[in-house]
């Protein structure tokens, strides 16, 4: 008779546990994923063709990124940060990913998570087709 | 042969199986924040290496000898832009260093990061160090 309550607290602490490390684990991938996405933005930005689509050639790269770490792009959230078209200006992606947590299965949906990251990069002063001078002088 | 006493005994090893299950898992979890965290900080320091070796270069020098030198503090002012700019989530920042050596620029930076499932074991360590270095070479292109 005593092996029904071992066999009870065994898959109790099973599905638990599994939920705690399953929730961890999807915390992490998507925060990789998230850094992927903010640096593929950044990177995709600094090195676009001009101004007018800079931010669509980031946002492009950065759904790219998390459809390569198979995320949903359409849930990705990309905030600019001092996105200005000129040489020596920095220019900072961050994206913002939630990730539902793994509830028991008899209740369909648990809270959100949100994981964030942010890649920051430089436009190249030297780069050709670009107003200003090469200067990166602090002024 | 089993005596009958000894019926169901092996029932009692599933939840010792299932926590040793658990803890593997958790200790995979661990690992996995520690990479993310060498991960972060390796992008962060290859991202300042580069953006202070492309914004340090020294334009006057270039054109007076055509040499490719990196001015030292416009490089560092440069590369702690682009660290403090990226805010490293996950990871407390240490030590954070910038060093230029004529056209090489190097950044080692050191943190902590806190594990997740060692957090709750007392005794074991909380925390996990990291450190990463990046080195950007500028040249003529």
């Amino acid at each position: 008779m005593g092996g029904i309550e071992a066999v009870a607290l065994g898959v109790l602490v099973l599905v638990v546990g599994s939920l705690l490390v399953a929730n961890a684990w999807a915390v992490i991938d998507a925060k990789s994923a998230a850094g992927a996405a903010a640096r593929e933005a950044a990177r995709a930005y600094v090195e676009a063709t001009d101004g007018a689509v800079a931010v669509s050639e980031g946002q492009d790269a950065a759904d790219a990124a998390l459809e390569g770490h198979g995320r949903d792009p359409a849930r990705l959230q990309l905030r600019w940060s001092g996105s200005r078209f000129a040489r020596c200006a920095r220019v900072t992606a961050e994206a913002r990913y939630p990730v539902p947590m793994l509830v028991l299965p008899f209740l369909r949906r648990g809270p959100a998570f949100t994981v964030a990251a942010r890649h920051s990069e430089v436009v190249d002063p030297y780069r050709s087709d670009l107003p200003g001078k090469a200067d990166c002088a602090p002024a | 042969m089993r005596r009958r006493d000894e019926h169901g005994s092996a029932l009692l090893l599933i939840p010792a199986t299932v926590v040793v299950l658990l803890v593997l898992g958790a200790i995979a979890v661990d690992s996995a924040v520690v990479l993310l965290a060498e991960r972060e900080l390796s992008a962060a320091a290859a991202a300042a290496a580069n953006d202070g070796a492309t914004v340090g270069m020294d334009d006057a020098a270039f054109y007076a000898t055509g040499a490719v030198v990196i001015d030292d503090g416009r490089a560092e002012a440069a590369a702690r832009a682009a660290i403090a700019a990226r805010r490293i989530e996950g990871v407390e920042l240490g030590r954070t260093l910038v060093a230029v050596d004529g056209d090489r620029l190097t950044v080692d930076l050191e943190g902590e990061v806190r594990l997740i499932f060692a957090a709750a074991i007392p005794g074991v360590r909380h925390r996990a160090r990291v450190r990463s270095r990046a080195t950007a070479h500028a040249e003529e292109r």
